[in-house]
């Protein structure tokens, strides 16, 4: 094999907040979850697995959130999420039916989702049994993945205050979820948004973590000024490495206005059926209140700026995506090529997305993925894909310098989270954590029910604390859902709190919302003393 | 400069958003404060009813209502810098425009008779602001290498030591959004 000349470390991240309505038929939010298994989650494992079964050579590092796998090995969720595949197969048979009379030229589109949505159920029930965490474990387990993890409800933890034990809390549930749920231990950390303060890296280590990933400017704005800015990692006194996403690569997929998803032969995610056809045509397939939705099917392709958008072309689609993925690869080549002569040794360039980016929102993401993995295999020239855990064991030991505070949010810093459209989550949520922190302190180990109510006062904690509620409020999408759930986890919280003062339990109230969230089953409130 | 927070409410009552049914306050009195970014912190208070009992007890109706509620920031830091913000009035949640250079601070808030006299109410804990640019002190072991420097930063449009606001953060934040402000899944990419 040739020396390596520089690595790309590919980490996708993914992760929904814990949604689950058993109360409703159907709820808007749970389609979150479900949009994601069938879009994202199962075409990106068919991805690696059609890659493994062929033999190319490829590691990607993987990272779940507790609360996305608890979610997805949730029987409510399971069954609910074959129904809603059902029903996407049903619409797309009568998709089929319309459209051979009809706009023909949409024929294409239908007929590839009609395929994929067949295609996915077959993967999702017949060759996984509906388990995903297991069957991305054994992709690990060959060495293509390396798992990892974040906070246990992605909370956003440089806001979360009293910080250590806030901090501590979401990592040893996080951690503990993921092993209950994958079967193994997590080396690394999904820090959520990239969210870094000083003082965290001590709680990671102590919670044996290895490494996180950081936003490239945590890294550059670094004491003392690393050596090689964002291109290898550095280690904190700690002993926490860490890694920085390369801002470049990333601009290249990101970007709004020349990034590769915004290519016009691409398919166009706003042109949905849901709202393009008739409401007594779709409504079956939308919400059973009748409101429009996304349907899932989308047959027109970017085409340009303006409305006037023309019909998808997969093949031509596919054609792009693979000219994306060369593109992309020649580009990383070119860039480790200039570090490794500058720097000395090779590089390590982290291309750090949201998973749910790959096929949800780009449809054709799974499909460059493939092709850069598999180009990179066969044409790579030095250039290695590499996990960052890998890199740990083959490349030199990192320097040491503090990470500067950040996130991967606009502007680096804070201001996505905490801004006048959310600023009074905190005063809530710091209350919350003092009255947390006091109740573990004093908690009575000797009293079942008193425990029970301690955990689950910190579930309740956690769940109030996850970073999708301050963000959605702020983009203002689902915001007045994102206020009520931060209000009723802190409103249930505080009944607990109440309760434990006055040194009772109603075991009616506890077990309610036991049930109402089922998540984080050995949960111990110890962590937060 | 000081910006009172659009959340400007009265001590009793929500704030716009802020569901009503939570607490108003948690019977302590808190101070807690916040980094925006390098520049701007944000600051939220709450004060219980018994120690508003308590000063009108100590100062008397009148003198309190003479008092100005101040926000003090102190430099963590041989440099003993104080920024004193007068946040009186309805909101108790409020963002500041720093003046010091200091990467760490903590914060009091109390009132200020019209004699100079301050009654501190609540104290933060030390909070720890990022910095704005990269570091101009190295390891000599670990010179840095100068030209990655440029490099990020030609790659996301900004001087190398402007690199902190890089527009190419604001950049990939806009492309984000874009795509995720319409979007069913709310995603955790910001």
């Amino acid at each position: 094999m040739t020396p390596a000349s520089g690595y790309l470390c590919l980490v996708l991240h993914a992760h929904l907040p814990y949604v689950r309505h058993p109360e409703f038929g159907e709820s808007y939010e749970e389609r979150w979850l479900y949009e994601a298994i069938l879009e994202s989650y199962l075409p990106l494992l068919d991805t690696f697995e059609r890659l493994a079964e062929e033999g190319v050579r490829f590691r990607v590092a993987l990272s779940f959130s507790a609360t996305l796998l608890e979610m997805l090995k949730d029987e409510l969720h399971r069954q609910r999420f074959l129904r809603y595949v059902d029903s996407r197969i049903s619409l797309a048979e009568q998709e089929l039916q319309r459209t051979s009379h009809q706009n023909q030229e949409l024929q294409p589109s239908v007929q590839m989702y009609h395929e994929r949505f067949q295609r996915f159920r077959r993967l999702y029930l017949d060759r996984h049994q509906g388990d995903l965490a297991s069957a991305f474990g054994r992709l690990a387990d060959q060495g293509y993945l390396e798992l990892l993890t974040t906070a246990a409800t992605h909370g956003y933890l440089p806001l979360l205050e009293p910080n250590e034990q806030m901090v501590r809390g979401q990592v040893q549930v996080g951690l503990e979820a993921f092993q209950r749920l994958t079967g193994r231990s997590a080396r690394g950390f999904w820090l959520p948004e990239c969210g870094y303060r000083r003082g965290m890296d001590a709680i990671l280590t102590e919670a044996g973590l290895d490494y996180c990933i950081l936003d490239t400017p945590s890294l550059v704005g670094a004491r003392p000024r690393p050596r090689f800015a964002g291109f290898a990692p550095i280690r904190t006194e700690q002993g926490l490495t860490c890694f920085g996403r390369d801002l470049e690569g990333g601009l290249e997929v990101w970007s709004s206005l020349g990034g590769y998803p915004a290519d016009p032969e691409y398919r166009d995610f706003y042109r949905d059926i849901g709202w393009d056809l008739p409401l007594d045509y779709v409504g079956s397939y939308v919400h059973e209140s009748g409101k429009r939705l996304n349907t899932g099917l989308k047959y027109y392709r970017i085409t340009g700026p303006t409305d006037h958008k023309e019909a998808y072309r997969p093949a031509e689609a596919a054609h792009v995506a693979e000219r994306h993925a060369l593109a992309f690869l020649s580009a990383r080549q070119r860039q480790v090529e200039w570090l490794r002569e500058r720097m000395g040794q090779p590089p390590v360039v982290v291309a750090a997305f949201d998973a749910e980016l790959f096929g949800h929102w780009w449809l054709e993401g799974p499909l460059w993925l493939e092709h850069l993995l598999r180009k990179l295999d066969s044409e790579g020239q030095g250039l290695q894909s590499i996990t960052p855990a890998s890199y740990l064991q083959e490349a030199p030991l990192p320097q040491v310098s503090e990470p500067n505070p950040g996130s991967w949010g606009d502007g680096g810093f804070n201001a996505r989270w905490l801004n006048p459209s959310n600023d009074w989550v905190y005063r809530h949520l710091s209350a919350a954590g003092q009255r947390m922190v006091e109740m573990a302190r004093r908690g009575d180990e000797e009293d079942s029910d008193r425990e029970r109510l301690l955990n689950q006062a910190a579930r309740e904690l956690l769940l109030s604390q996850s970073s999708d509620w301050a963000y959605l409020m702020s983009t203002g999408q689902f915001a007045e859902y994102a206020r009520k759930r931060t209000r009723d986890h802190l409103v249930a919280f505080n009944l607990l709190y109440h309760e434990f003062q006055e040194g009772k339990v109603d075991p009616e109230v506890l077990r309610n919302l036991e049930e109402r969230n089922p998540l984080f089953r050995n949960l111990d409130y110890r962590a937060w003393r | 400069m000081i910006h009172r927070s659009l959340n400007a409410l009265p001590w009793a009552g929500a704030a716009p958003g802020e569901p009503a049914d939570l607490p108003e306050t948690y019977g302590v009195d808190v101070l807690m404060l916040a980094p925006v970014d390098p520049a701007r912190l944000f600051a939220t208070f709450q004060i219980a009813w018994s120690t508003r009992n308590r000063l009108v007890e100590e100062l008397g109706d009148d003198k309190l209502s003479q008092c100005r509620m101040i926000l003090r920031l102190h430099a963590d830091d041989q440099s003993g810098a104080c920024q004193e913000v007068d946040v009186s009035g309805p909101s108790r949640s409020w963002y500041v425009d720093l003046e010091t250079t200091s990467r760490s601070l903590w914060g009091e808030i109390g009132c200020l008779d019209p004699e100079g006299t301050f009654y501190a109410v609540a104290r933060s804990s030390r909070v720890d602001l990022p910095w704005e640019r990269p570091c101009p002190r190295f390891d000599p072991e670990w010179v840095p290498v100068e030209e990655a420097y440029e490099r990020i930063a030609r790659s996301v449009g900004m001087h190398p030591e402007t690199l902190y606001c890089a527009r190419g953060c604001v950049a990939l934040a806009e492309g984000r959004d874009q795509r995720l402000g319409r979007k069913s899944l709310p995603g955790a990419a910001r």
